[in-house]
């Protein structure tokens, strides 16, 4: 009997690590969508102003760091004309445990980049 | 005999969680996040062709832009629209994917209409239209993962082709 409960425990822990791995897995894609929305919001804002100001790479810092990402990069033009293009450039990464081993949990850094072009909008009215 | 029987019990334990395993949590979890990462790809695109339809406020001729009926340039429409899909999807002049990039084939605009005037409107994928709005329709070939690669694989097919309709209002008097 103590065999069969020796069996019955490992196999529980078994199936609980290898549930938390998958459950893991979910994690970045989360954190993209996030990220992606960050810097969505923060692009229709660059391109409203005609350029990337002081308080919306602020803003988008802000919300990056807030939701874990670090090292974080904001490239893009500070002015541009209307008309002209606009390509918001942002990089960021994102430190998290994960299993790396069957027993083992270990730190990995994950990296996210957005990179999406627009127009300035022209003046209008 | 006894010793035997456990034995046979811890057998039967080892069965039962693989099997559990191996026919319900994997497919379980392998369903759930194709699903998830299929509806993130969705999003990426959706986000992807609003930035492209705001590009396209280039095409719109400005001095009618203060008027009732708001005129453009259609041929300066697509190819700021291709343009700027192009950029964003990581595709090639010709619509066709580059390394990186979330199609996996050449991307199809097959339908693209500004709406200028005349509102309310219905586009032709039958969705009400109220102010300046670009209509578009777009195939996306997408490279599924997991437990549709191999569904895929076994119907002779490599992508899935993702018909997109997607309606963007263009900003005006703001």
């Amino acid at each position: 009997m103590p065999g069969k409960a020796l069996v019955l425990v490992f196999c529980i822990i078994l199936m609980f690590i290898l549930t938390i791995y998958c459950i893991e897995l979910f994690i970045p894609l989360k954190l993209k969508i996030d990220f992606n929305d960050y810097c969505r919001q923060a692009l229709i804002k660059i391109e409203n102003n005609g350029g990337l100001n002081d308080d919306i790479k602020d803003s988008l810092i802000s919300n990056l760091n807030k939701r874990g990402f670090e090292n974080i990069q904001v490239i893009c033009d500070s002015d541009v004309k209307k008309g002209n293009e606009i390509n918001l450039k942002v990089y960021a990464e994102y430190e998290r445990k994960h299993f790396v081993d069957l027993f083992k949990r270990d730190n990995i850094t994950d990296s996210y980049s957005y990179n999406k072009m627009t127009i300035s909008r022209k003046v209008v009215n | 005999m006894k010793m035997k029987n456990c034995r046979g019990y811890a057998t039967i334990d080892v069965i039962l969680f693989t099997g559990i395993m191996l026919f319900l949590i994997f497919p379980l979890f392998s369903f759930t996040l194709e699903k998830y990462v299929y509806q993130n790809s969705i999003q990426i695109i959706k986000d992807t062709l609003d930035m492209t339809a705001i590009a396209t406020y280039e095409s719109l001729d400005a001095n009618s832009t203060a008027k009732d009926n708001i005129q453009f340039d259609r041929t300066e429409l697509i190819n700021i629209y291709k343009k700027y899909l192009a950029q964003n999807l990581k595709l090639n002049d010709d619509l066709v994917p580059e390394d990186g990039s979330i199609a996996k084939d050449t991307v199809r605009i097959e339908q693209l209409e500004l709406f200028t005037s005349g509102f309310p409107d219905i586009c032709p994928e039958g969705a009400e239209i109220n102010k300046l709005s670009i209509h578009v329709l777009v195939v996306i070939p997408l490279k599924p993962n997991l437990y549709r690669e191999v569904l895929l694989d076994a119907l002779g097919k490599d992508y899935v082709e993702l018909k997109l309709h997607h309606d963007t209002e263009l900003p005006v008097n703001n």
